[in-house]
């Protein structure tokens, strides 16, 4: 007897892609989801957006190239090797650590939802892998790379020129494959239901690690030759320690083949270049482990604490309601814990590695307010770019929700923003706090410049936030399955806007050499955070109205996952 | 299809929850909703009926505020939403399909909120929570994160912050929709519980079995237009059918596509089906 399913076959199985056709297939579908995203139709304005989105990546590439070809530089192959590996060390920790530092910005959602087409995993997490390799933020982060490369291979390799390619790309294959462990490891913690109590036992750890383990010794920086003149930098066999020292770990095996090639052993630089690619294996082997350990079924989480169950009841009106949930909203989001916690581990590691000592030397005693500011600035716009840019995003069905309450639009923006300008000045001032009690380097009268400049930041980025809220909403699925991203004109966009909100900070650090600037600093941060503030509440109910033209757009648009 | 309802001074028809007259509705130039005319009966139970992309959700999101109308008139219990959404969304509650939750509260936070967007006092909410909790069973879930819940778990909690503040007039768009037979049976118990406390129910389904058991109304959408709507016995009467079933298969057309075969496989053995 026969059954419908052994009766029927399809008429021959048409044979799967080739790796090329599942590349290509990967890459298109990314960028039409890009398209889609910066919801253009292909034409003459979205091909010239792709294309100044390379001018920086360029930019970088070519000083890369101008630096390592510099007379002073190429003169001596240990030199050349030092900023090589150097460059190598950062280019791969850069990458590898992207997950992190963008709080799971790049996704893993491509591994997921293909997993039901004819495509074994392992394929997809290649093919996957590859194609990630050709978004912006690639570019932008392996342009340094290729122009030392060229630089290096143009000063001092002669022969086998031609295995330079070759070596690069194992160099590339090694920073992606890790790249993805370190992607699935992080999409695993911040989807654990103890990834506060996680984030927060790795940061406490740091902290006082940081506090007990001596900083780098920097006293090099100082020493002086015999006449008492200062040395200004290392000296030749110091160069040629410190490259060998990178040498040593993978990710200054590309710089060490490239020298191989230099000094005629190109059988050296092939054994480095399997080593690259067999640690790029390992790497995605182990991605591939944790891929398939993260889509076990998902766990419970309960919440016990009483007071925290009554949060609503509590609260003494509608408006207060609403600016709870945001904020609890916000508190049980794995990568704002996360995003919060960068800029603080930014800081103890430049503690550690002595950075600030570096930057003294190099850049003057007043250099602390500057750093304090950067870091500061850094940690306000991490958070405003990634939820304040997109506020709607987290939201998911629960918007409707809102929208079918009797609350106006104004108020559901209201509340937002209120919950927003405390994360960014919690992640902004708190940067400040903990540079001042944890560096220690920087003056009161600095402390508090700072502190005013960076509050600048809050309205000025909850304006920019309102708009680019509602008229580029993103999707965002809580459990972190999927993610759509915000297109790169708007993040740009925001970006661009913010510094120009913080430019009065770096105006006035920039001119604070006499104790009179200060009297009048003050009174303009403040006047200029007044009209901030002033501008933000006129725009508020103009957002409010957009919002509520478009709530229809903006709930297809977040409601679509 | 006229109504025995007496018109108001102001044109309302009193005891009417609905009322809507020539409603167009369209998405980037795509009309979904082509001119339709509703009436539903206050009290009463009416099943909105239709094929997928036929209009229902849309129609529900208008009716509920969330969404405004191209043109047409709009009355929910004798209000128009255009005029004041607020006062409309006060009195109505609604469950739509894709559920209007928060992953990253728990059951028992998310009925909080939602008596808190109501303005109901810390009493009140507390005792409606508890009391909703039990209802739907789920009162072991309460203090879990919604992102956790099963579909069935969603969608008796949504129904339940859909009701927690005492709305005249609920809509549930698709409340029987991918959950297994116990869920359905809390959710039939409440529906049942809500038309014994004169609670006007709008609902959208697909289950026509569920619809034949609740509904004392009943609406035909297709392809944008009401095609017809009254008491369900006067309906099955008007078709000569035995039940909503029946009247939907001769409303509706069925799709061009019976008896058609796959050009693209064939039988491994030789024998016929």
């Amino acid at each position: 007897m026969t059954t419908d399913s052994d009766r029927y076959q399809p008429n021959g199985a048409a044979p799967l892609p080739s790796f090329i056709g599942h590349l290509s297939l990967l890459w298109k579908t990314r960028k039409q989801l890009s398209q889609q995203g910066l919801g253009l139709h292909p034409s003459f304005l979205q091909r010239l957006i792709s294309v100044l989105a390379l001018v920086p990546a360029l930019s970088i590439g070519l000083l890369s190239y101008l630096f390592i070809t510099h007379p002073s530089i190429s003169v001596s192959i240990e030199v050349s090797q030092f900023y090589l590996n150097l460059l190598c060390f950062v280019t791969a920790m850069q990458w590898i650590t992207w997950p992190v530092l963008s709080a799971g910005v790049e996704d893993a959602s491509e591994s997921r939802s293909y997993q039901s087409y004819p495509i074994s995993t392992s394929r997809l997490l290649v093919a996957s892998t590859l194609t990630g390799l050709l978004r912006p933020v690639g570019f932008f982060m392996f342009a340094p790379i290729i122009g030392a490369v060229v630089g290096y291979t143009s000063c001092h390799v002669s022969s086998d020129v031609l295995m330079v390619p070759f070596l690069f790309l194992a160099f590339i294959a090694l920073c992606a494959g890790w790249g993805q462990v370190a992607l699935y490891w992080m999409r695993d913690i911040l989807r654990s239901h103890r990834s506060g109590q996680a984030l927060g036992s790795v940061l406490i750890m740091l902290i006082v690690l940081g506090s007990l383990l001596p900083p780098v010794d920097t006293s090099w920086l100082y020493q002086e030759n015999a006449d008492g003149s200062a040395k200004l930098g290392l000296e030749l066999q110091e160069y040629a320690q410190i490259a060998y020292t990178f040498s040593r770990v993978p990710t200054g095996y590309l710089g060490e083949a490239l020298r191989a090639l230099h000094d005629g052993r190109p059988l050296a630089a092939m054994a480095d270049a399997l080593a690259m690619l067999l640690l790029a294996a390992v790497g995605l082997f182990t991605a591939q482990i944790l891929l398939s350990h993260s889509q076990h079924g998902k766990s419970s989480h309960s919440e016990s604490n009483n007071a925290m169950q009554a949060i609503f009841l509590n609260a003494r009106s509608t408006h207060a309601a609403l600016v709870r949930r945001e904020a609890l909203a916000l508190w049980r989001n794995p990568r704002a814990r996360l995003l919060l916690a960068v800029p603080l581990v930014l800081m103890v590691m430049f503690r550690l590695f002595s950075a600030h000592d570096m930057f003294v030397f190099f850049f003057g005693q007043n250099i602390d307010a500057w750093l304090m500011a950067v870091l500061a600035t850094y940690a306000a716009l991490l958070m405003a770019t990634t939820f304040t840019q997109n506020m709607f995003a987290e939201d998911g069905q629960g918007l409707y929700q809102l929208l079918a309450a009797p609350i106006t639009p104004e108020s559901i923006l209201r509340a937002k923003a209120e919950v927003h300008a405390m994360l960014i000045g919690l992640a902004g001032l708190g940067s400040t706090l903990f540079y001042a009690l944890y560096i220690g380097k920087v003056s009161l009268q600095d402390y508090f410049l700072v502190s005013l400049g960076v509050s600048l930041v809050i309205p000025l980025t909850l304006i920019l936030g309102l708009f680019l809220s509602v008229y580029f909403p993103v999707s965002t699925d809580a459990n972190l399955n999927r993610r759509s991203r915000q297109s790169l004109a708007v993040s740009l966009a925001g970006f661009l806007g913010n510094l120009v909100g913080t430019s009065p900070l770096f105006v006035l650090i920039n001119h604070r050499q006499t104790e009179s600037l200060y009297l009048w600093a003050y009174p303009v941060l403040l006047i200029l955070l007044g009209l901030m503030i002033a501008l933000y509440r006129y725009l508020l109910p103009i957002a409010g109205e957009h919002f509520n033209q478009r709530r229809e757009r903006i709930l297809a648009q977040i409601g679509r996952f | 299809m006229a109504t025995d309802a007496v018109p108001t001074q102001s044109g309302y028809h009193a005891n009417l929850a609905v009322e809507a007259s020539n409603i167009h509705k369209g998405f980037l130039n795509m009309p979904v909703l082509k001119g339709l005319d509703l009436e539903l009966q206050a009290a009463s139970v009416f099943a909105l009926l239709g094929p997928n992309g036929a209009g229902k959700s849309t129609l529900i999101s208008l009716l509920t505020g969330v969404a405004r109308a191209d043109q047409g008139r709009l009355r929910i219990l004798g209000i128009d939403p255009a005029e004041d959404p607020l006062a409309v969304k006060r009195l109505i509650g609604v469950v739509p399909e894709e559920l209007a939750l928060f992953e990253r509260l728990t059951g028992r936070q998310q009925l909080h909120f939602c008596a808190k967007l109501h303005g109901l006092d810390r009493t009140t909410s507390e005792q409606r929570c508890e009391e909703l909790l039990r209802l739907t069973d789920l009162v072991s879930a309460g203090n879990q994160l919604i992102g956790t819940y099963s579909k069935g778990m969603r969608r008796r909690l949504a129904i339940a912050a859909a009701l927690i503040h005492g709305p005249a007039l609920v809509f549930l768009d698709e409340p029987f929709d991918g959950i297994d037979v116990i869920a359905a049976g809390v959710i039939r118990e409440l529906l049942q519980e809500l038309r014994r406390a004169q609670v006007s129910l709008l609902l959208t389904t697909h289950i026509l079995e569920i619809a034949d058991r609740i509904a004392t109304h009943a609406g035909f959408l297709y392809d944008g237009r009401l095609l017809d709507q009254g008491p369900v016995a006067a309906l099955t009467e008007k078709y000569q059918r035995a039940n909503l079933e029946g009247v939907f298969e001769t409303l509706i057309p069925l799709p061009d596509n019976q008896g058609h075969r796959l050009s693209f496989y064939q039988p491994r053995h030789a024998e016929p089906l």
